[in-house]
This record gives C-alpha cells, sequence and structure tokens, in this order.
C-alpha cells in the first residue's frame, strides 16, 4: 500500500473526531502533524475490532467445518 | 457544524496538508539519500513510493465534506464569468426575466390580497355569510338577503352561532352641525356586529348592546379617514353631537385606519355597488318592518361557535326558517345559504383574477422558453469546452449542475430587478383597477408575495435551464475535440429540441390571443349594447333633502316640482326629469305583480321593477313610447303607472295592457294601478342583464332623487348654474358631484375593462416574445446551414428554393404548436364563459382572426432571415466553417 492512500483516511477519521491532531516541532526543525486516538476513537476501534474478531471466528469455523 | 467552520478554513487547511505531505515525502527524500542515491533520484524515488500527490490531495479535500458548497461557490463564479463576457446575452436575459416576473408578482400581490389572505377580523375562519335560497326564484335571484323577521327569529333561536348581525349599507345621510352640509356614506348595522368581528375602536367604545333598540338609536361610530379629514383627528370627538338627515346623534368611537368593511354589492352580490362607508349607525327594526315575507334586504354576517360545522349549523337554521314560514303558503320555502365570509365578499372577481395569474404565468412561461432556447444556442457554441471538462472528469451531474447553476443566477437576478420593478408594476394595476375591486386595501408587496415571487425566480431558472444542462451533459467529448469546434450539422435531436421549443411558444402564445380575443370581442360587444336609453349628453346628480324639514310629502313632493322648473329653465339645458333610482343603479327595488284572477301562488308570480319618475323621464332618456301616453302631473295620486314593453309581453300578453288594473286589494281604499302607456324596455340594472320588466309611477314623496338633464355642456360648465338654481328654492339641500351617464356606464364596464386591457397587454407582449423567439431560432439554423445552402445553391437551387425551405422549415413547428394552442384554448376558453358577454367560448372568427395573425406575424419572423439566407454567396458559404 502506498503511504500516500493512508492520508484522505486519516482526514476523513480527523473530521469524524476519531483521531486528535496537533503540530509539533520534529527534531529536523520543521513542523510534522502528529496524529492520536481520542477516546471516542478508541471506542469505535474496540467496536471495529469485535466485529472483526467476531467475522473472522465465524469465517474459521466455516472453513474448519468444510475440511 | 464543524462541517462549517471547516468550508470557511479551508484555504488554511489546504495549506496545512500542503505543508504535511511535503514533510513526509521530504523526510523519505532524506531517507533515500542517506541510503545512497542523488538528490534528484531520491526525490522522484519519495515521490512514487507516496503517491499521487494532486490525487491524494484531491481526495484529502473530499473528505472534508465540504465538496458540495465548494462546487457551488465556483459554479456562481465561473457563471458570472460567463456574464461579463457576455454582456448582451446577460443583459437582455436578465431584463426578459425582469418583465415576466415582476408582472407575475403585480397579479399575485392582487391575487393574495384579495383572495387568499384571510380577513383581518379575528378568527376569520369561523366567520359566514347567511344568505336564503328560495328555490322558485332561483332563476331570477340565486340568493335572497335576509329580512328582519328572518334575521331575529335566527338570532334568538339559534344556539350554533356565536352571534349574527346585519347591515344594511350604503346609503346616504345629509350630515350637519359639524361644519358644511355633507353627504355621507352610511351603513346601519346591528349593534354588536363589530365585537363579533373582533374590532377594537382606536378611540372610544363600540355601540353599546341596546343601541339598535327603537327609540336609543342615537349613537355613531366614524371611520378613520372621516374622523381624520371631517374632524381634524380631534381627540374628543367623543360625545360629540352630529345630525345625520336631521336627526341627532352622538360620537361614541372611531375606528382604526385599517379596517375595511365590505360594501353591500360585496355581501348581497344581487345588489349593485355602492360606496364604502364613511359612517356607522346603529339599524333599528320598526313594528312595520317586521313581516315574514317581505323586506329582503339585509346583509347578514354571522360566527360559527367553536367546534360547529357549517353542516351542523345549517342544519339548525333551516329547522328554524321552516318554524317561522311554516304559517305561510306551502310554495314559499326558504332554504339556508351559508357562505365563507370572504367567498361571498371575493365571489364577483374570482374568475377574472385567476383567469389573469394564468395568462401572466403563460407569459413567463414563454419567457423561459425563450431563455432556453438562448441558452441552448449557446450550449451548442460551448461544446468543446464541455467536451474538455468531461475528459479532464467532470461528471455529467457537474456538468448538469453548472449549466443549471447559470440559469438559476439569471432567474434569481431576474428576480431581483423583478421586485423593483414590481413596485411600479403594482402601482399602474392599482391605478387601472376598477374601484368596485373588492379588499383593494389589502394588495401591497408583502411576505408571501416575496415568498411567491423567490419560488417563481427559482423556477424560471431551472425551467430555463433544463434542457440546455441536460443537451450538454450528453455530449460525447471525442466527436466534439476532433471537430474542434467546428459548426457541424445539427444533430436531429437537438434540432427537435429548438422546434418543440418553438411549438411550446406558439400554442402558449395561441391560447393566449384567444383569450385576449373573446374578451375584446365580448367588451365591444358590452359597449355597444343598445342601453334602451340616451347615454350621450345626460348629466346626473343625486340629491337628498333634509328629512327633518321635509316631513310632509306635499313638502317634497312642491320641491321637486320647483326644482325640476329651475333646472329646465337653465341655458343649455334641453329638458330636466327626476328618478328615484338612475338607470344602471345596479338598484333593483321589485315586487311581484299581483294580477287579478291570477290563482298562481306568490313564488310564481311575475316581478316587476318599480321606479318613480317625473313626466318627462322618457323625453330626457329618449325612451320610446310605444303606446297609450306618458305620465303627467295630473296623474298625481292616482294609480296610474306606464310599463316597459317587457312588462306588457310577461303580464297581459294576449291583451293590450292599456286600461289594465293589477295589484287591486278590495280589502283597502286603494283601487289598485292602472296602465296608461307602454314604453320600450331598458337595462335599468346593469349592462350585463336583459332588460327587466320595468312600472313607473308618478314621483311625489321621496327624499334621495336622481335629477336628470338633458344638455350638451359639460358638468363643468353645468355646475355653478345647477347650484344657484337649486339653493334659490333652498340652501340647505347638499349637491354632491354631477356625473355624466356616460361616465357612469364606464364605471359599471371597469372590473371587465381591467380584465380586457390587461389579458389584452399580456397577450400582446407574448407574441411579440414569441416572433422574436422564433426570429432567433430561424436566424441560428440558418446560420448554421450556410455551408448547406451554399451547396445547395452551387448544386442549382434558385432564391426561391431556398426561402421555401427555410421558412417551411421554420414554420413547421409553428404550425403545430398552433394546431396545439387551438386545441388547448377549446379546452380552456370554456372556464371563461362566465367573464363574456354575448360571445361564446369557441367563437369561430376569433379562433380564425387569432390563427391568421398569428400565422402572419410568425412568417414574417421566419421571412427575414430566410431573405439572407438567399443572399449567401455559395462560394463563400463552402470557405464558411
Amino acid at each position: 500500500m502506498q503511504q500516500g492512500t493512508l492520508y484522505p483516511a486519516l482526514h476523513r477519521l480527523e473530521n469524524r473526531g476519531w483521531l486528535g491532531a496537533e503540530w509539533k516541532d520534529t527534531d529536523t526543525g520543521r513542523e510534522a502533524k502528529f496524529y492520536s486516538l481520542t477516546k471516542k476513537g478508541r471506542k469505535h476501534l474496540e467496536a471495529e475490532m469485535a466485529s472483526w474478531e467476531q467475522m473472522s471466528n465465524a469465517v474459521a469455523l466455516i472453513l474448519r467445518t468444510a475440511e | 457544524m464543524r462541517w462549517l467552520s471547516r468550508f470557511f478554513r479551508r484555504r488554511k487547511q489546504d495549506a496545512q496538508l500542503d505543508s504535511e505531505l511535503r514533510f513526509h515525502v521530504e523526510q523519505q527524500t532524506a531517507a533515500n539519500i542517506a541510503a545512497g542515491m542523488n538528490a534528484d533520484e531520491a526525490r522522484r524515488r519519495a515521490l512514487a513510493q507516496f503517491g499521487g500527490l494532486e490525487y491524494i490531495k484531491e481526495e484529502t479535500r473530499d473528505a472534508r465534506g465540504t465538496r458540495f458548497l465548494e462546487s457551488l461557490l465556483q459554479d456562481i463564479r465561473f457563471a458570472l464569468r460567463t456574464f461579463r463576457k457576455s454582456p448582451g446575452f446577460t443583459v437582455i436575459a436578465v431584463l426578459t426575466l425582469a418583465v415576466g416576473l415582476a408582472a407575475n408578482t403585480a397579479i399575485f400581490s392582487v391575487i393574495y390580497g384579495v383572495l387568499l389572505e384571510p380577513l383581518e377580523y379575528s378568527n376569520p375562519g369561523q366567520l359566514v355569510a347567511l344568505q336564503l335560497l328560495v328555490p322558485q326564484w332561483t332563476h331570477k335571484f340565486p340568493m335572497v338577503p335576509l329580512n328582519p323577521a328572518t334575521y331575529l327569529a335566527w338570532s334568538r333561536q339559534a344556539s350554533s352561532l356565536a352571534g349574527i348581525g346585519v347591515a344594511e349599507t350604503g346609503e346616504t345621510r345629509n350630515l350637519t352641525g359639524a361644519g358644511e352640509p355633507t353627504l355621507l356614506t352610511t351603513d346601519a348595522i346591528t349593534s354588536t356586529l363589530f365585537d363579533l368581528l373582533g374590532v377594537k375602536p382606536v378611540l372610544g367604545r363600540t355601540f353599546s348592546p341596546d343601541a339598535d333598540q327603537p327609540g336609543h338609536n342615537h349613537e355613531a361610530i366614524l371611520t378613520n379617514t372621516l374622523w381624520r379629514i371631517r374632524f381634524e383627528g380631534d381627540p374628543n370627538i367623543n360625545r360629540h353631537t352630529i345630525a345625520l338627515d336631521g336627526s341627532p346623534y352622538t360620537v361614541v368611537g372611531v375606528l382604526p385606519p385599517s379596517f375595511d368593511f365590505p360594501t353591500q354589492h360585496e355581501l348581497v352580490p344581487i345588489e349593485g355597488p355602492t360606496p364604502s362607508a364613511d359612517i356607522f349607525v346603529p339599524e333599528v327594526f320598526e313594528k312595520q318592518d317586521l313581516a315574514v315575507d317581505s323586506g329582503f334586504g339585509l346583509a347578514t354576517i354571522a360566527r360559527l361557535k367553536p367546534g360547529v360545522g357549517p353542516a351542523e349549523a345549517t342544519a339548525e337554521l333551516n329547522v328554524i326558517l321552516d318554524r317561522e314560514f311554516r304559517a305561510l303558503p306551502s310554495s314559499f320555502h326558504p332554504q339556508t345559504l351559508m357562505m365563507p365570509l370572504r367567498d361571498i365578499i371575493v365571489r364577483s372577481t374570482k374568475r377574472g383574477l385567476w383567469m389573469l395569474l394564468a395568462a401572466v404565468l403563460a407569459l413567463l412561461l414563454i419567457i423561459c422558453v425563450n431563455l432556453a432556447n438562448l441558452v441552448l444556442m449557446r450550449a451548442t457554441a460551448r461544446q468543446q469546452e464541455a467536451a474538455i471538462r468531461t475528459a479532464l472528469g467532470a461528471s455529467r451531474s457537474r456538468l448538469l449542475r453548472q449549466t443549471l447553476a447559470e440559469t438559476l443566477l439569471l432567474g434569481l437576478l431576474g428576480g431581483a430587478l423583478g421586485l423593483l420593478l414590481a413596485r411600479w408594476a403594482l402601482w399602474g394595476l392599482l391605478a387601472i383597477a376598477p374601484t368596485s375591486l373588492p379588499r383593494l386595501h389589502n394588495i401591497r408587496l408583502n411576505g408571501a408575495v416575496l415568498g411567491f415571487t423567490l419560488g417563481i425566480s427559482v423556477l424560471a431558472g431551472i425551467l430555463a435551464g433544463l434542457l440546455p444542462a441536460w443537451r450538454l451533459a450528453q455530449a460525447s467529448p471525442q466527436e466534439a475535440l476532433r471537430s474542434g469546434g467546428a459548426r457541424n450539422a445539427d444533430s436531429s435531436t437537438r434540432l427537435r429540441a429548438r422546434e418543440f421549443m418553438v411549438g411550446l411558444e406558439t400554442a402558449l402564445s395561441a391560447i393566449l390571443l384567444i383569450a385576449a380575443g373573446l374578451l375584446v370581442a365580448s367588451f365591444a360587444k358590452l359597449v355597444k349594447v343598445p342601453a334602451g336609453f340616451t347615454v350621450d349628453h345626460i348629466l346626473t346628480v343625486n340629491l337628498q333633502l333634509p328629512e327633518a324639514e321635509y316631513t310632509k310629502t306635499q313638502q317634497r313632493g312642491r320641491f321637486w316640482r320647483e326644482a325640476l322648473a329651475a333646472t329646465s329653465a337653465l341655458p343649455g339645458v334641453e329638458s330636466s326629469a327626476v328618478t328615484n333610482f338612475l338607470p344602471l343603479s345596479g338598484e333593483i327595488n321589485d315586487d311581484p305583480v299581483d294580477l287579478p284572477g291570477d290563482t298562481r301562488p306568490a313564488a310564481q308570480r311575475p316581478f316587476a321593477s318599480y321606479r318613480h319618475i317625473s313626466p318627462d323621464y322618457f323625453k330626457v332618456l329618449g325612451i320610446p313610447l310605444l303606446n297609450g301616453r306618458a305620465l303627467t302631473w295630473a296623474d298625481a295620486g292616482t294609480g296610474n303607472v306606464v310599463i316597459s314593453a317587457d312588462t306588457a309581453k310577461t303580464c297581459w300578453p294576449s291583451v293590450n295592457p292599456i286600461g289594465q288594473r293589477f295589484d287591486v286589494d278590495p280589502s283597502s281604499k286603494f283601487s289598485g294601478f292602472r296602465v296608461v302607456g307602454v314604453v320600450g324596455d331598458t337595462r335599468s340594472i346593469d349592462v350585463f342583464q336583459a332588460p327587466t320588466p320595468m312600472i313607473y309611477r308618478l314621483e311625489e314623496s321621496g327624499l334621495t332623487v336622481s335629477l336628470i338633464l338633458r344638455t350638451r355642456l359639460p358638468a363643468t360648465a353645468v355646475a355653478a348654474a345647477l347650484h344657484s338654481a337649486i339653493w334659490k328654492i333652498d340652501p340647505s339641500v347638499a349637491i354632491p358631484s354631477i356625473l355624466s351617464m356616460g361616465q357612469i356606464l364606464s364605471e359599471s364596464l371597469a372590473p371587465r375593462r381591467f380584465e380586457t386591457l390587461l389579458t389584452s397587454l399580456f397577450a400582446a407582449a407574448a407574441l411579440l416574445l414569441a416572433c422574436l423567439g422564433i426570429y432567433g431560432v430561424v436566424s441560428y439554423s440558418v446560420v448554421r446551414r450556410t455551408r448547406e445552402i451554399g451547396i445547395r445553391m452551387a448544386l442549382g437551387a434558385q432564391k426561391a428554393d431556398v426561402l421555401q425551405g427555410v421558412i417551411g422549415q421554420g414554420m413547421r413547428p409553428v404550425l403545430l404548436g398552433l394546431s396545439a394552442g387551438i386545441i388547448g384554448a377549446v379546452a380552456f376558453t370554456r372556464l371563461m364563459s362566465s367573464l363574456l358577454f354575448e360571445v361564446k367560448p369557441l367563437d369561430p372568427l376569433t379562433f380564425l382572426l387569432v390563427a391568421l395573425i398569428l400565422i402572419g406575424v410568425v412568417l414574417l419572423a421566419c421571412y427575414i432571415p430566410a431573405r439572407r439566407a438567399t443572399r449567401v454567396d455559395p462560394v463563400v458559404a463552402l470557405r464558411h466553417d
């Protein structure tokens, strides 16, 4: 995956309030944008992870019984 | 809301995004250099690893969620730029739209103020007008006003009404005791009527509840205008005493300036127009007014109790009616007729006004079609631009949106300018509006009207842009780019689109022209209708004797004879006469004719209108004597009458009416009326109605009488002499302005004239616009086909062939449109029949004339560009692009 394709997604999540961003100085002397997870974002992440686990378990179950 | 703040901060966000991405690219570049690549290679690799920068930026910007608003702003800015580039088109488009929208706004203001806005009384939805429906009389009187007996019965017994009140409006009384004597229009109303309507006076109070009882009738309430003009807005006007016709009245209140009480004609449509009230007094019923079967002349307003529906109330009122009229012969069974108050007030104008709105909307539609054609023709020229945009990734909906944004902007600009013009348009409209238009004072540009203008501006913009936008979005990019913007032969669909518009315009113009033509024909007939009496060189003035000084009938009779003698002797006056009701005054004054031996029930007996006249009346008005003799002063005190030809035909169809008697009452001393003469029929009530049967008696004892002078002099020349002649007899008689019969006739025609004038104006504008549109389309088509025409001429086509070809192609959609328009007119003019006078809605002459005029004018519009086509030099044309 190319690095650049991340950015639209990052900005979308930022707009929804799931990611927080701030501009901080880096060691090269330039300013860069640092992203961090917000409380709302963490809740959504946990929800997404739970549903992903559920789905992968279901798929694994199907595959196992198919054998 | 975060979305909105993102929208406003987007430039800053773009800059931030730029630096964010640049940072990462530079980091990667630095890493690459550290790994051993040279600067250029490092940067190239970094960018490649990252992905397309511009594309990423676009995607990120899309994720912001403000795309729609941003692109809208872009479209608007772009549209403004194109307007600046083609100022001619913009100016024409905005101006024509503005004119159409201004006309629509003005007409809608009238419709809203008169028909749509609720009445300005409290809870107007509960207010109803009550009348009676007498089945046997509906052919003559579709609705009958109440009489005092019925009103009192309903007032005392109806439990479904929260209140009921009556009014007798439009009477004239002489005001004395406050400066010069003047005649005021007086409305006599039930004392609780103002409370029923919820009217709050600005000064003082409304009538006390028992003010309309006999003996207590001494209170008066002034209208705001009267108070300001006549009493100079005196804040201490209360308890001031004035005299009306000699009787004393105490002023108890002043009405608010916005108060508008309907006139008698608005409340009782069968009666003629009367002026609005200047002053209100209580309506008193004396014992002799209370007969059950006579005295029908009261306008009645009632308020339904909350929660009670009209059907329920009507049923109860009918029960009460049955009880009241049970004692009478069984043929007389009136029913209750209940109508919402607003409906009855505007009844006579509804049809005409809606027709005007339809006409002006049709005009706007033609303007939109013209504009659409203009935009379509421009769109063809901008095909290449659209193709490039599509190739660069513009979606179809984006192209569509952009074209629509242009026309929408034109629509809104036209609407804004139109609103400015509408103020003048409305001013002009009100100047020619008939003064009898109900709720005239309520017409203004208010919020609802502005909302309407906004709505139709947007609609006009969308309509004008719909077809061109759709066509543009369908352009195939390769074809347009390949031809490099060259003028191709028109695709057949594009041609058909233009032809459809032309056909539509023609159809609409045809319908409008036919409607206008019918109205004009009808009005012409109205103006020429033989009234049965001379209208030219007749002056009239309404005189009123002060009741307190002329208590005896002999005094009144003597005054009139002296006045007649004095006025007929004036220089320039050929003869003079008096009558109690002028012709064309709308006054009915009917009574049934009791023929001896007539055993028919009362409701089926013939009716005749009574008039009291002086002997010279027929001579002054030029009414021919057909049989017997006219009345003379010697007939005073006898029952001798003169009847009209219609009366003779109705009552004595097979017998010579001279000498016949009627209304004989053996129980009293009255030996009935005796016919001594028959005169010609006249249209005495109004011009629209056929002559009614008339019975003329001698005028001996009237207080209010109209003086008629036959003279070739204008009113201004006679006025001074008339004043001194009358005042020499009695200086206390008020003399209002002198009107000529021609003016009275003109005033009665005012509503029809208003509709006819406006519709003709719209139809003429529609024809002009349609022609301009057709001219534009044909010219454009000629230019596009220049090459083809050149080829044809080079191959041997003659000028005549080219002419025929161009005109033929131009006229084809016109003829189709004309046919469609005629079919449409056949369907719609049926709705107009109530506005037409002796003209059928399908009058073939009008249809034929309109078709000929339309074809003729459009033919000219096609001919001019066609002639230009014949001048094409084939050599030049072949080189034409």
